[in-house]
């Protein structure tokens, strides 16, 4: 277990995003022409500039996360070849009306929402990613942020890369170490928990501009997580809930769309607009509400018109459109891609079930 | 691996970069902006509170007039407040608040709340009432503790948004405050350079008493415009003929009678400062009248409940008058100084002309008594008063209301024994039912004239008595302008802008409007002929630029190009005070989160700084646009909203309203003297400050300049002749110079017995009432208050649903003149039979699902146009949803309501302009299978005859001003132009080439 050591124990003082943000603004341009030279744009970091990099980047991408794309952001989101391919040739409004589709109303970058067996924002996760931040000593205002928030955890991994990146300057190797540890722990314990499949189904909704943005934070949250090495011992991955019994008598389709809204039991995400994707393939309403609430009205309606077996064979396509998102993620993803599994098997039966003659489907 | 290559890349042409927009600032100030910046993930948080281990505080205990006790916490312990947490029970977990008081804005009551928060988090943990309030002492309907709800609702809009689509097409991106401001300013400085009527400030409830409208005379455009047209102009118009005041203030409490025309102040949104005062009344003995069709909350508490039928209630109010005239009961000494029963009489061979044969009898008699000696007799006046109304008799009345003899003759000795002690209040109801019904007022105050209740100690007295308004720190020029949008020529008299009729004016050519700002309005969803609205908020050549203002989504919003997050109660400075009894008090709303930092030594420069998000307050955003519309000053506008300490940056909120405090608050510096304190801190401390204490008859104040009665010159009051005018001058004046114009007198409402034809299926409409816990679009987010009530059914009597075969819940489709709507029925005796009833408030809607007005509190629908066809059809109800609060995943009900509105013909009353709401149900039947629940269906192009028609009824001023102006100038306006300004215009619209426009 990590120990209480944080980023104050040393020496780095309480870091807050204030104060991150004056670190990386401070040092960004001071160290262009010593470290890289001012013909070089693309030399190999390495050490204290990588992090010095590292920590300017979770910044530039929690911004972007959290705000949106605005022109002040556009010139360094464009060192980002995947990001300034998704820029170009696009109005900024178009981005932002994108940006705010994607993580404003479909897949909303909580960790709860990934991880608690509810499904649900302000809950376990969020309580246990402050605790983790009390520990590394990263300070959130009660009063500004979200915690559990991908931004926040982005902006917490900037404040401890920014003091990796004075600690290396000073040649405090005890302090690096720990500051390195105190990263592995915030990545495992809980952006690596969750990154996959929220990633996974922002890729999904198809905008441009969001899934180039998610997809820059899953490269460098996963090359840094490389680089840590075993700074710390692998937390398991997330505590998953429990499966679809199918042969519970009780169940019934309002149970089946909890089950399948809920990616902790689920394997999967599935937001809103895959929901009203698979309707409009069927030509099913969804209705609207909670994801769980417009999935019962998809699974109804699919049961009175005739098309369960074809709604099931669509949801079984986006689970492996998901699990073939995972397959890169390697062993922090394999409980998700088990309970992937277990919903495809669940879904694929369900789907038998209702091409027999009797409709053995619950209702 | 190549992607950690492209990821490496990135890196290395970060560190290029010399400088990103994440610095911090190491000001404290701005560091607090730049932490609010941060809030920037789009969802609302909930909030969390701290545990303390101090021990809790014990609580005070306040006597209430009524005899009543309450406990609040007493005000020298609310910087530092410790109490257990109720929901942590049984476990004792102690929490510490700083307890910031502030006034509601979920109605115009202004009532006080105290809000908890938190001292860790600065969350607010709940709303309280605020024991110093003088209006509402410490008492609140539901509404208030539902702010809560409201702030921490996870719909609310939490950062400016701009259009980015088409309008109405649903796609916005946010944008910084300061991008706003500049876009913003920059085209109404530009529409201001052109002309003085571009910019419209179109206001719903005003829920603050001068900053807006001080800041829109500062631009010096003619550009204030309000919602009164569909709200109280009919009330206001037969107030004002009385008193040149437009609004009643009953003393309740020391009342023996009230008279209430139901149902809006007392079971209304208004109701808390009232209804508790009426109690008591009832509690001494007093007695309560009250006439509506419908059993409203107020009238199953009246000891005389008078179901009349709507239009009916002047020949009631007036055979309550013929009886107290006939049997000598009122008050001859008060009518005799103070009506202008001289003019009267001087004008009543003229105006008796249709009346009866004994009434034109006494008027030539007396004529000939002042030709022969010399003088007016009251003798003569009271013999014509006989003469006059001897025609409303109970038996006329009972016949025409359709209620027993019994029941009137009973109303009529209880206003008779109240004496100087008759209570009336009408506002929305009768008056704003019915053509004409600007008569109902001025028949009810006919009765406080007659018994000489007027003012007095359990009277009547007029709002403007009883309501404080200090003087701002500089007051801006009156503008030379006339908007035609807002008063054209065919309304005289319009009480006040003609705001409903907006689209029906664009529609025919009469101007367009540069910038136009809603604010905490929603003109497509609360006004009639909503589609009329909908075709006018999309036309970018008509409204070029709309910016609407408001906490929460709306339909109008939807089709803005800016929407701009303000403040719910506790989240805005504003100073208010309302006529809640014989007294004048001032309150001052506050940011509670703002004092809550301020006070633990953080400062906030903003308030959307410490709100959350970038939730921010209308008084420091019209003092930001101001500046930012004359950053020079050229315009004469930027003088009006600088610092008095600094000219070169804008006023402060503390330097703003400390001001008004030092200056204009008699008594209030002195106060806050002895407890050591500034005004701006006792306010700050306390909330609410009493400025008069048992304000009586100020018209009988001595004056220099005034009226002379029985020989001292006195006050007098607001009419040209500083009398109560029984006869109007002003009216046969302009032009409407019969009986029962000038006169008070029943005008035939449009949907009196005459002109609904019940045996051919004809029914009457009233959609004039509303539930007590809801507030129009201000309470469409709060589930708290639509878990209460949430759905409105048509109610019907059993007599009626036994003819068309209905029960309750069967859904039923009602025609109106421009379209129909189906909804559900509710069987109940509760209504007079003949009458539909529906609530307002309900029916709200999206277009798309998400981001918008919340699940649980609107259908989501679809819209079909087809030409000037134009359909609503609701997908689905009321549905739970997932949100950070999880109380959205427990909503139950389905059945939002059905949006009625739309389905309403404009009726502008030819006199006052106001919308007479009534709507004649030309067929009322059960649905057929292929009609659902909420189906709306509306021909627009009806909508403009329907328009034309009533329009026909006016008579402009270019016919029947007496002197070239547009309208009198003693008259009313929320702002009143220079005198130059009401001169005629040389090209009235519809009277020369623009007239083909028309057609």
């Amino acid at each position: 277990m990590p120990t209480k050591t944080g980023a104050k124990k040393l020496g780095a003082k309480k870091l807050g995003a204030k104060k991150l943000g004056a670190k990386i603004g401070a040092k960004i341009g001071a160290t262009i022409g010593a470290t890289i030279g001012a013909t070089s744009s693309e030399r190999a970091l390495a050490g204290r500039d990588e992090a010095e990099a590292r920590g300017r980047a979770y910044v530039l991408l929690a911004e972007l996360l959290a705000r949106g794309p605005t022109a002040e952001l556009m010139g360094p989101a464009s060192a980002s070849p995947a990001l300034a391919a998704a820029i170009a040739g696009r109005e900024l409004d178009e981005l932002a009306a994108d940006h705010q589709h994607v993580f404003g109303f479909s897949v909303p970058p909580l960790e709860g929402l990934f991880l608690d067996a509810d499904a649900g924002a302000g809950g376990e996760s969020a309580a246990r990613v402050r605790e983790t931040y009390a520990a590394i000593g990263y300070r959130v205002d009660p009063t500004q942020d979200e915690p559990e928030h991908l931004a926040t955890e982005l902006r917490a991994l900037a404040v401890l890369s920014g003091a990796e990146a004075d600690a290396l300057e000073d040649d405090k190797r005890v302090v690096v170490a720990e500051l390195r540890r105190l990263q592995a722990r915030l990545l495992d314990a809980h952006a690596l928990r969750w990154l996959p499949v929220f990633g996974a189904a922002a890729r999904r909704v198809g905008r441009p501009f969001p899934s180039a943005l998610v997809r820059q934070i899953e490269q460098l949250v996963r090359m840094h997580r490389d680089a840590l090495g075993d700074a710390d011992a692998r937390e398991p991955g997330p505590a998953l809930g429990e499966t679809l019994d199918l042969d519970d008598p009780e169940l019934d389709l309002r149970d089946i769309a909890r089950f399948l809204t809920t990616p902790a039991r689920a394997g999967v995400f599935l937001g809103r607009d895959d929901i009203a994707r698979v309707g409009r393939a069927f030509r099913l309403p969804r209705g609207f509400g909670g994801r769980a609430l417009m999935m019962q009205h998809l699974l109804r309606a699919a049961a009175r018109f005739d098309t369960l077996a074809e709604l099931t064979a669509a949801l079984v396509a986006i689970v492996d459109e998901s699990d073939a998102q995972l397959r890169s993620w390697g062993a922090c993803a394999d409980p998700w891609r088990a309970r992937a599994s277990a919903t495809r098997d669940a879904l694929a039966r369900l789907g038998r079930a209702a091409s027999l003659p009797d409709r053995e489907v619950p209702g | 691996m190549s992607t950690y290559a492209d990821t490496r890349s990135f890196l290395s042409r970060l560190l290029l970069f010399t400088k990103t927009d994440t610095e911090v600032p190491a000001d404290p100030v701005a560091a607090v902006k730049q932490a609010a910046e941060r809030r920037a993930q789009g969802q609302m948080r909930m909030p969390s509170y701290h545990a303390s281990d101090k021990r809790p505080v014990k609580l005070e205990v306040v006597e209430h007039g009524d005899g009543r006790i309450s406990q609040y916490p007493p005000p020298d312990r609310w910087d530092d407040w410790v109490e257990y947490d109720s929901k942590s029970w049984p476990k004792r977990v102690a929490r510490r608040y700083t307890l910031v008081p502030t006034i509601c804005f979920n109605c115009e009551s202004a009532c006080g709340l105290l809000a908890y928060v938190d001292k860790e988090t600065y969350d607010v943990r709940k709303l309280e009432g605020n024991p110093k309030h003088p209006g509402s002492r410490g008492r609140n309907c539901a509404k208030g503790p539902a702010t809560h709800n409201q702030l921490y609702d996870p719909e609310r809009i939490l950062y400016p948004l701009k259009r980015v689509g088409a309008r109405g097409e649903g796609k916005w991106k946010r944008v910084s405050w300061a991008e706003a401001l500049r876009d913003i300013a920059a085209k109404m400085r530009a529409s201001r350079e052109r002309r003085l009527d571009g910019i419209m400030y179109h206001v719903g409830r005003p829920g603050e008493d001068h900053f807006a409208n001080r800041t829109v005379q500062a631009w010096g455009v003619d550009g204030h415009n309000s919602h009164t047209n569909i709200c109280s102009a009919n009330a206001r118009m037969g107030y004002t003929a009385w008193t040149g005041s437009d609004r009643p203030s009953p003393d309740y409490a020391k009342a023996r009678t009230t008279l209430l025309i139901s149902a809006h102040l007392e079971s209304g949104h208004y109701f808390n400062p009232h209804a508790q005062r009426i109690m008591e009344s009832k509690q001494r003995g007093g007695r309560l009248i009250v006439l509506d069709p419908r059993l409203s909350n107020t009238a199953a508490r009246a000891d005389v409940w008078l179901p009349t039928w709507p239009g009916s209630e002047a020949v009631v109010l007036l055979a309550i008058a013929s009886y107290l005239i006939q049997e000598g009961r009122y008050d001859h000494d008060f009518v005799r100084r103070w009506v202008n029963w001289e003019k009267t009489l001087e004008m009543a061979p003229q105006f008796t002309a249709q009346a009866s044969e004994a009434a034109r009898e006494v008027a030539a008699e007396a004529t000939a008594r002042k030709r022969r000696e010399g003088a007016w007799s009251f003798a003569d006046f009271d013999r014509l008063l006989k003469a006059l109304y001897a025609e409303f008799t109970f038996a006329r009345a009972a016949e025409e209301a359709q209620v027993p003899v019994e029941r009137v003759r009973e109303a009529a000795e209880a206003v008779a024994d109240a004496g100087s002690r008759l209570a009336t209040h009408t506002w929305r109801s009768a008056t704003m039912g019915n053509r004409g019904g600007w008569q109902v007022s001025r028949a009810l105050y006919f009765l406080n004239v007659l018994t000489g209740s007027v003012g007095t100690e359990g009277g009547t007295a007029m709002n403007n008595w009883n309501k404080f308004v200090p003087k701002a720190i500089t007051e801006p020029r009156p503008f030379n302008a006339w908007n035609e949008l807002h008063l054209p020529h065919e309304w005289p008299f319009a009480m006040y802008e003609m705001s409903f009729l907006l689209p029906h004016f664009l529609e025919e050519g009469r101007g367009d409007v540069d910038v136009y700002f809603t604010r905490v309005y929603n003109p497509m969803w609360i006004n009639p002929d909503g589609f009329m609205w909908l075709k006018a908020l999309r036309d970018e050549q008509k409204i070029k630029l709309h910016v609407a203002l408001t906490p929460t989504w709306n339909e109008s919003a939807w089709f803005a190009d800016y929407v701009l997050p303000m403040g719910h109660s506790a989240e805005r400075h504003d100073i208010m005070s309302q006529e809640t009894h014989a007294g004048q008090w001032i309150g001052f709303r506050q940011p509670v989160r703002r004092v809550a930092m301020e006070r633990a030594g953080a400062p906030v420069r903003r308030t959307w700084e410490a709100n959350p998000g970038e939730v921010w307050e209308e008084a420091e955003f019209w003092i930001d646009l101001s500046w930012e519309m004359d950053p020079d000053g050229r315009l004469g506008i930027r003088e009006h909203f600088q610092s008095p300490n600094d000219p070169d940056r804008p006023i402060s909120m503390d330097e703003y309203w400390g001001w008004i405090f030092d200056h204009s608050v008699p008594g209030l510096p002195a106060a806050a003297a002895a407890e050591g304190l500034t005004p701006l801190a006792y306010m700050k401390k306390y909330g609410a400050f009493e400025v008069v204490k048992d304000h009586y008859v100020p018209y009988e104040a001595p004056a220099e300049q005034g009226v002379v009665i029985d020989g001292e010159t006195k006050v007098g009051f607001k009419t040209p002749s500083k009398k109560l005018e029984m006869f109007s001058p002003t009216l046969w004046d302009w032009g409407w110079r019969e009986l029962e114009y000038c006169m008070p007198w029943p005008l035939e409402s449009h949907v009196s017995p005459r002109s609904i034809d019940r045996a051919q299926g004809e029914m009457l409409l009233l959609p004039t009432f509303r539930l007590p816990t809801l507030i129009h679009t201000r309470s469409a987010n709060c589930k708290w208050l639509y878990e209460i009530s949430h759905k409105n059914p048509v109610w019907m009597h059993p007599i009626d649903a036994r003819r068309l075969e209905v029960r309750t819940g069967d859904l039923l489709r009602v025609e109106t003149e421009i379209g129909f709507f189906v909804d559900r029925v509710w069987v109940t005796e509760g209504i007079k039979p003949g009458i539909i009833a529906m609530s307002h408030h309900l029916g709200r809607w999206r277009l798309q699902e998400g981001d918008n007005i919340g699940a649980g509190m609107s259908s989501l629908v679809t819209l079909d146009e087809q030409g000037e066809d134009h359909s609503l059809a609701i997908v689905h109800g009321g549905a739970a949803w997932r949100s950070p609060d999880p109380d959205t995943s427990r909503i139950w009900w389905e059945d939002v309501g059905v949006h009625q509105n739309l389905t309403h013909a404009v009726h502008p009353d030819p006199v006052s302009g106001a919308h007479c709401w009534h709507q004649k149900a030309v067929s009322v039947r059960k649905a057929r299978p292929d009609e659902r629940h909420g189906d709306v269906k509306v021909d627009t192009r009806r909508s403009m005859e329907v328009y034309r028609e009533w329009l026909a009824l006016t008579r402009s001023a270019v016919d029947h001003s007496p002197d070239g102006t547009r309208r009198p100038l003693w008259l009313k306006r929320p702002l009143k132009p220079v005198d130059d300004a009401y001169r005629l215009p040389e090209r009235p619209f519809g009277r020369d080439g623009s007239a083909e426009a028309a057609e």
